[in-house]
C-alpha cells in the first residue's frame, strides 16, 4: 500500500521535528553556557562563554551528539516491526556504521599530530560535512520509519 | 599523507551520501503516490460510470 504525498510531507516534517527535539536535548549544555553568558553575571562572562563554546566546537563534541542521534535512528530501525527487505535494512544500518569508522581516522590524526594547524582545519571541514550527512540520515531514516508505520495502519 | 587520508574519508562520506539519497529515491518511488495522480475516488467512480454506460448501450 502506498501513502499519499500529503502524508509523506507530514512524515518528513515529523522527522525534522524529532531531530530538532533530540538536538535540543543533546545541545542543552551548550545552550546553558550561552544563556549563562548572556546573563552578564560578571563583566567577562560573555567572553568566557563564547570561549567555552568555541572550545567545545573545536574539540568536535558536536560529533559525539550527532553519533548518538544517528545511533538512535539505527536502533529504532533494528527494533521496529516494519516490513522491509533485507537489502534496505542492511543498507540503512551500513550507512550509519561506516561513518562511525570514518570519525576514528581524523581523530587519530588530531591525537598524534596535535599541533598541526592543517590537520585541525581538515578536522573542522570533516565535522561540517559529517553534520550535513548526519542530519540527512536522521531525517531520511526517521521518515522511512514513519511512512512504514503509516502503511501498516 | 594526512591530506590524502582526510580526502579519502570525505570521499567515502560522499559515497554514503549518494547511497542514502539513492535509497530514499527508490523508497519514495515504491511507497509514495504521485501528487497529481488525481482523486482516486473520483477516478474509480468515473470508471464505474463508464462501465455502466457501456452495459446500458449494449442493452
Amino acid at each position: 500500500m502506498r501513502v499519499t504525498f500529503r502524508i509523506f510531507i507530514k512524515c518528513l516534517l515529523k522527522s525534522g521535528l524529532w531531530l530538532c527535539l533530540n538536538l535540543f536535548y543533546g545541545l542543552a549544555p551548550i545552550l546553558v553556557i550561552k544563556y549563562l553568558g548572556s546573563l552578564h553575571l560578571r563583566s567577562d562572562s560573555d567572553e568566557v562563554s563564547q570561549e567555552e563554546i568555541k572550545k567545545l566546537v573545536q574539540e568536535c563534541s558536536i560529533l559525539f551528539i550527532l553519533c548518538v542521534v544517528m545511533g538512535a535512528v539505527t536502533i529504532d530501525f533494528l527494533f521496529s516491526r516494519i516490513k522491509m527487505s533485507k537489502i534496505a535494512s542492511g543498507l540503512m544500518i551500513a550507512l550509519s556504521v561506516i561513518p562511525l569508522f570514518l570519525i576514528g581516522m581524523p581523530y587519530a590524526f588530531l591525537v598524534f599530530d596535535k599541533d598541526g594547524v592543517h590537520t585541525f582545519n581538515n578536522l573542522i571541514k570533516f565535522q561540517n560535512w559529517f553534520t550535513v550527512y548526519c542530519v540527512l540520515y536522521c531525517i531520511i531514516g526517521k521518515s522511512v520509519l514513519f511512512i512504514k508505520e503509516e502503511n501498516t495502519r | 599523507m594526512t591530506d590524502t587520508l582526510f580526502n579519502a574519508s570525505l570521499i567515502i562520506l560522499g559515497l554514503c551520501f549518494l547511497l542514502l539519497i539513492l535509497f530514499f529515491g527508490i523508497f519514495i518511488r515504491n511507497n509514495v503516490k504521485k501528487p497529481n495522480s488525481g482523486n482516486d475516488h473520483y477516478n474509480s467512480m468515473r470508471r464505474s460510470e463508464t462501465k455502466h454506460e457501456l452495459v446500458m448501450h449494449r442493452h
